[in-house]
């Protein structure tokens, strides 16, 4: 099959399949022999802290068949710290971004305190350009947010994202501490203090991971109680070979698409909009013909790299729940620039869009929306990532309840 | 408003001469939201060729 290849401008490129990929591997040099250059980086994930202090049941790092964390070091070091930030510096120079965002993460970043996060924006500030804009995040449980640690937040004007999965009920099904028990009331309490006014600006949104379980109305209520400015409404982690909790090979059973309906009506019907629901408004915009930013949806090239406590360049860490290893690119910041991370194969294939599915996504009617889903939940052992999502009902199911109501409105408005 | 009629309820919805920049100052819904995004990229298409994913975190 022949097909074309979107650049990162608009030009494209027809190539056969069996030129570009022997079997699951993509072949870069034959890709960049077609012209196609790869997207820059323009965020890094930092995993400042390779443990947490909680032990969520769906964690992707510490539950997942990939066991790597357990020979990295706890912390990131001041020396690796460094040398990832000339990275960084370097990548964002040589590029010409005029942006980059950096997220301290984890584990749970906040495990490294307020010194080690004074450490981390210290050593970025210090290499990122002159006339970069640096957008710094943290992405954090909330438990250790305090004064102290907001104050440093607040100096390096560090944005924070906080994991809520809804109320007590729901949160505390999954988030728990080592010892079971839940961790929605140390979450609240950190969550509280971040949404004073005096703290208020630092708030980036919620992130709220979908159990089909809960109750949709009574977990989105809570999350908006808070008045996050976004919100992201994820499908936990699983594929093909290791579905997720309630997702059966029945193709009639759309569990997800069910609950995200459920909140999608609610959110749609309710004006002025209360906050940013982010699938909602990406499958929205893909509809219409537009661009995705979300992983979950659309074609868009993936533009972020991970960074791990010993310095080892990862592709994004969600890719632990397919296999052992299933994020290592064979990279470092002390022996390599992060350009080498976008010729390998697996860095590529997340920047070709529909080049990169397989037969099955690239003959169906939604892929320009759908984009064959999220790529971790494509994965089937033996048969790799070229395979359509795990959750391709229920992402059928639900682009296509927004797809009438977006639809219906237009019709009425523009009558 | 042909184009809406017809269509047969999957792919992309088709805007051909559905004038946008009217509709999105109806209101602050997120449909509104919506087509104000539609709207600004279109007005910007050098800018959309470097749109990329962004994480989740």
């Amino acid at each position: 099959m022949t097909y074309h290849i979107a650049h990162e401008g608009t030009t494209t490129e027809a190539i056969d399949d069996a030129d570009l990929w022997s079997g699951n591997t993509l072949n870069v040099p034959a890709l960049r022999a077609t012209g196609w250059r790869p997207a820059p980086i323009r965020e890094f994930i930092l995993k400042l802290v390779g443990r947490c202090n909680l032990a969520c049941r769906y964690c992707y790092v510490y539950t997942a068949p990939d066991r790597s964390w357990l020979r990295r070091p706890q912390l990131m070091s001041a020396p690796t710290l460094a040398a990832a930030s000339r990275r960084i510096g370097q990548h964002a120079a040589e590029h010409g971004l005029r942006r980059v965002r950096v997220v301290l993460h984890g584990g749970e970043p906040l495990l490294a305190g307020a010194a080690g996060i004074e450490l981390a924006a210290t050593a970025v500030r210090r290499h990122v350009p002159a006339g970069v804009e640096l957008d710094l995040r943290v992405q954090t449980n909330g438990v250790l947010l305090d004064e102290t640690v907001l104050r440093t937040l607040h100096k390096h004007r560090i944005r924070v994202g906080v994991s809520l999965d809804g109320d007590a009920d729901s949160h505390d099904r999954h988030r728990v501490r080592a010892n079971g028990r839940g961790s929605y009331a140390e979450t609240v309490r950190g969550l509280r203090l971040l949404c004073r006014p005096e703290h208020r600006d630092l708030f980036a949104g919620l992130l709220c991971v979908v159990d089909a379980g809960t109750d949709p109305l009574a977990v989105y209520e809570e999350l908006l109680a808070y008045a996050p400015p976004s919100v992201d409404l994820l499908l936990p982690h699983g594929n093909w070979s290791s579905p997720p909790p309630g997702r059966t090979a029945d193709p009639t059973s759309t569990p997800y698409a069910d609950w995200l309906i459920t909140v999608f009506d609610r959110w749609y019907a309710t004006s002025p909009r209360q906050t940013r629901v982010v699938i909602f408004e990406e499958v929205m915009n893909l509809l219409l013909g537009g661009h995705s930013r979300c992983e979950q949806v659309g074609l868009s090239p993936v533009a972020f790299l991970v960074i791990d406590t010993d310095g080892t360049l990862q592709q994004v860490d969600t890719l632990k729940s397919a296999f052992p290893g299933a994020p290592d690119t064979g990279l470092d910041v002390f022996a390599h620039r992060i350009d080498a991370a976008l010729d390998h194969p697996s860095v590529a294939a997340r920047q070709i869009g529909l080049a990169a599915l397989g037969a099955t996504c690239r003959g169906c009617r939604i892929v320009r929306v759908c984009g064959g889903g999220h790529y971790t939940h494509r994965y089937r052992h033996g048969h790799g990532f070229r395979q359509p999502s795990v959750y391709c009902a229920d992402l059928t199911a639900l682009i296509g309840h927004i797809r009438r109501r977006l639809h219906s409105d237009l019709r009425r408005v523009a009558s | 408003m042909d184009e809406l009629a017809e269509e047969d309820g999957v792919g992309l919805i088709d805007l051909t001469d559905i004038s946008l920049t009217e509709l999105q100052h109806r209101d602050d819904s997120p449909f509104a939201h919506c087509l104000r995004r539609v709207v600004h990229e279109r007005e910007h298409q050098d800018e959309l060729t470097m749109v990329a994913f962004e994480s989740v975190a």
